[in-house]
């Protein structure tokens, strides 16, 4: 089963996507602290990584730089949410591999990320 | 021989006698004097024009008939008669036997004996006194007419009239005008002693404050008629003295004659020019009576432009304090604006607090307005005033304008054209206000819609992902009610997150972070997508599409479809009882033009012009409000307008609505 760390500051949002995503067949782990992100990752391998851009403590682009300059996690695609105005560019600028829009539909993100998942087998 | 020489002798003697009566009775005097200038022959027009007969002046010098300080040139006259030099027509001046001086014309020609020798002279001498009157009474009128018109405040004009007058025309001059009530007052007077025309006017104002009463004018003053007094006599200034210290001082004055001539203006009388003469002892005849009458209209004429201007100035004053207090700036320009020849001719003073350049800045600087707008807005501020300039119309535009000191300031500058009489914009005139504040203001307000519209986001999204979470749920389970209700759950939340996408849309329009992802497509999909999902949500409308356009549009994909939808969902939503929805595509100059046409309540005229402001909604008869923020139609417009498109609608009340989108078509076709 492909493992998804799913990371906000948003206890509910979490939660939600957390049992959604399980719901699709999915091992979902959460964080709430964005700085833990690339130390968890580096010990517990995630297929997939799905951060939403604004944190508590710390900015969801530097999290993704971080990720995608270290050789052992640059190849987990990064998925950014955000329900800022203009975070997709924000996203993209930061090296993340996908960007949706918060609120988003649940059925629209699940095929964002099997597709992104599909791109690296 | 002897009778022809004595026929020669009698017509010797009857040319001599003719030639005797000519010289005795020309009007010209006709004077012998002998070579030390004693006088030797003397006519009676010499008698007429120096007032001596004969017999008191002949052997007397010739000296005698000029004044004392024209000896020298008697004398000189004299010696050019003994080198045999005549003299023609030298104008000079000669005392009479009363001791009046008088203008001459003297013609003198020296008198030979029949050997040759020099023995007199002749001396013809005219009287030209009144013809040097003539003269100078041009003269002055002439020249008082250039002084009068060359001021225009009121007291220094009268001032000027009574100085000019005296002692030209009399020993005093006084103008008094009257007031409201028919008094008169004082208000200038001139006599050649300054000092004694000071104390004059105080022993006047001493006497009108003693008594408590201005006199008033004569009834013939009143009426627009001169009073003149070749003599005054003791009864009429017992007459117009107020007591006993005041006639004693008019008898000291020995007034003499006097005129006094009504100042008039709009055919009333405004005032009095009074003239008197005293030590001069001069009597007024009837030149002198011209004259002050004639310097009386020139005054009237002054007084009364002076008057006129000073009232002028008054309002212009009134004017300039009443706009200098205006919380903006008022101005005026002529020229086109867009060819950079507008000459500013009057801006308000409320431009130096609010900017600090003075008004002088303004003025001698063309454009001088534009150059100080701030560089991001300079093309758009230029191009509106053009705009507005060609249109001969109103217009509104904002713009900041930088500060002399640093900073800037948000303006807005109302403004309309001026016209010729062809219809032709030549100028124009405005307010330009200080926003600032309404800006800082709005934009707290969009920050704030920003703000709010993505801490809304936040809980929305939880709310739907649980929403997903329970329908999985009831649906492994076989919950169909439970599901059907999920269902219409999300479709509110899917609208309430619509609601707060439309929330920052507007925010992002105004603070002009609108951005567009485009690209190449027909115009035909996204119609045809669209109608497919609106179609879904209406049972009662059938959507038909007629037309095609058969080339691309360049455009942003979902911002288009965004349009589409909030047309078709405003033709639903306005249009309950309808049956129909059109949508016609087609090309017209070079733009797609898709249109959405419904037949349900319409566009009342008095809304039309507010339909594409934000926040404005369509009421009913019932003055019922149809759900909604009233934002669509504006952030379509706007969506519109930043493809370089354009939106219009053509509606009445009750009888539908069509609603035009026109985009440009993509340049690569």
């Amino acid at each position: 089963m492909k493992k998804i760390l799913i990371c906000d500051d948003d206890e509910a949002i979490l939660e939600a996507l957390q049992i959604v995503i399980e719901q699709e067949g999915f091992v979902a782990e959460v964080l709430s602290e964005g700085k833990e992100v690339a130390k968890w990752s580096l010990e517990n391998k995630p297929d997939l990584i799905l951060l939403d851009m604004l944190l508590s403590g710390v900015n969801g682009q530097d999290v993704v730089k971080q990720l995608k300059k270290n050789v052992e996690l640059k190849n987990i695609p990064v998925i950014m949410f955000s329900a800022h105005p203009s975070a997709a560019r924000m996203a993209k600028d930061s090296g993340a591999d996908a960007f949706v829009a918060k609120p988003f539909d649940i059925k629209e993100l699940i095929r964002v990320i099997n597709d992104n998942l599909k791109e690296r087998e | 021989m002897l009778q022809k020489k004595s026929t020669n002798n009698q017509d010797e003697i009857a040319i001599k006698n003719r030639l005797a009566a000519i010289v005795e009775f020309s009007d010209d005097a006709i004077i012998g004097k002998d070579m030390d200038g004693i006088i030797t022959d003397w006519n009676l027009g010499a008698k007429k024009i120096y007032g001596y007969a004969p017999e008191e002046i002949v052997g007397k010098p010739i000296a005698t008939l000029a004044p004392t300080y024209k000896a020298s040139e008697m004398a000189q006259i004299m010696d050019k008669v003994r080198a045999g030099i005549a003299i023609d027509h030298h104008q000079t001046k000669r005392i009479r036997k009363d001791g009046r001086v008088i203008d001459v014309s003297v013609t003198v020609s020296p008198i030979r004996d029949s050997k040759g020798k020099i023995v007199g002279a002749s001396e013809i001498t005219r009287d030209i006194t009144e013809q040097m009157q003539i003269t100078r009474n041009l003269e002055f009128l002439a020249e008082a007419s250039r002084i009068l018109a060359s001021s225009l405040d009121y007291q220094e004009t009268l001032n000027l009239i009574v100085k000019l007058a005296c002692p030209f025309i009399a020993d005093w001059c006084v103008i008094e005008m009257v007031s409201e009530e028919g008094k008169r007052e004082i208000l200038a007077i001139a006599h050649k002693d300054p000092a004694l025309a000071e104390w004059a006017k105080n022993s006047r104002e001493n006497l009108l404050r003693k008594t408590g009463d201005k006199p008033a004018l004569s009834k013939a003053l009143m009426a627009g008629q001169t009073e003149f007094y070749p003599e005054i006599t003791l009864e009429m200034i017992k007459g117009a003295a107020g007591d006993e210290e005041h006639l004693e001082i008019l008898k000291n004055l020995k007034l003499t004659s006097a005129i006094a001539v009504p100042l008039r203006a709009q055919g009333k009388t405004i005032g009095v020019f009074t003239f008197i003469s005293s030590e001069s002892k001069r009597v007024f005849n009837r030149n002198d009576l011209y004259m002050a009458e004639q310097l009386g209209d020139r005054a009237s004429m002054a007084i009364e432009n002076a008057k006129l201007f000073h009232a002028v100035r008054q309002e212009q004053k009134r004017l300039n304090n009443l706009l200098a207090n205006v919380p903006g700036v008022v101005w005026e320009a002529w020229g086109d604006p867009g060819q950079a020849k507008q000459n500013i001719d009057f801006v308000s003073k409320h431009v130096e607090q609010m900017l600090g350049y003075q008004t002088e800045e303004w003025l001698e600087t063309p454009n001088f307005w534009l150059k100080i707008v701030h560089p991001e807005d300079y093309q758009r501020a230029a191009k509106e005033a053009e705009e507005i300039f060609k249109s001969g119309k109103i217009g509104v535009s904002r713009f900041r304008w930088m500060k002399k000191t640093g900073g800037f300031v948000w303006v807005e500058a109302h403004s309309f054209v001026v016209k010729d009489k062809t219809g032709k914009p030549i100028g124009m005139r405005g307010v330009t206000m200080d926003i600032s504040e309404r800006v800082e203001i709005e934009r707290r307000k969009d920050e704030f819609i920003s703000m709010a519209s993505h801490e809304l986001k936040t809980p929305i999204t939880s709310i739907k992902v649980f929403i997903e979470v329970l329908k999985n749920i009831s649906e492994k389970q076989g919950y169909s009610e439970v599901n059907s209700y999920l269902l219409k759950m999300d479709r509110q939340v899917e609208k309430l997150s619509n609601l707060v996408s439309d929330l920052l849309d507007v925010s992002k329009i105004q603070a002009g972070k609108l951005e567009l992802k485009r690209e190449e497509f027909p115009l035909e999909d996204v119609v045809s997508e669209t109608v497919e999902v609106l179609q879904a949500m209406t049972k009662r409308h059938n959507i038909k599409t007629f037309g095609r356009i058969g080339s691309n549009i360049q455009a942003d994909r979902d911002r288009i479809s965004q349009v589409l939808v909030n047309l078709l969902t405003n033709a639903i939503k306005y249009s309950p009882e309808a049956k129909r929805i059109n949508i016609n595509l087609y090309k017209e100059d070079g733009r797609a033009i898709v249109s959405v046409q419904d037949f349900g309540v319409g566009i009342a005229k008095e809304h039309q012009g507010k339909i594409f402001e934000r926040f404005f909604r369509v009421y009913d008869d019932a003055d019922k409000t149809f759900p909604g923020l009233g934002m669509g139609l504006y952030i379509s417009s706007q969506i519109v307008k930043q493809h370089g498109g354009e939106m219009w609608f053509k509606s009445d009340k009750d009888a539908g609505a069509t609603f035009y989108v026109g985009l440009p078509l993509a340049q690569t076709q």
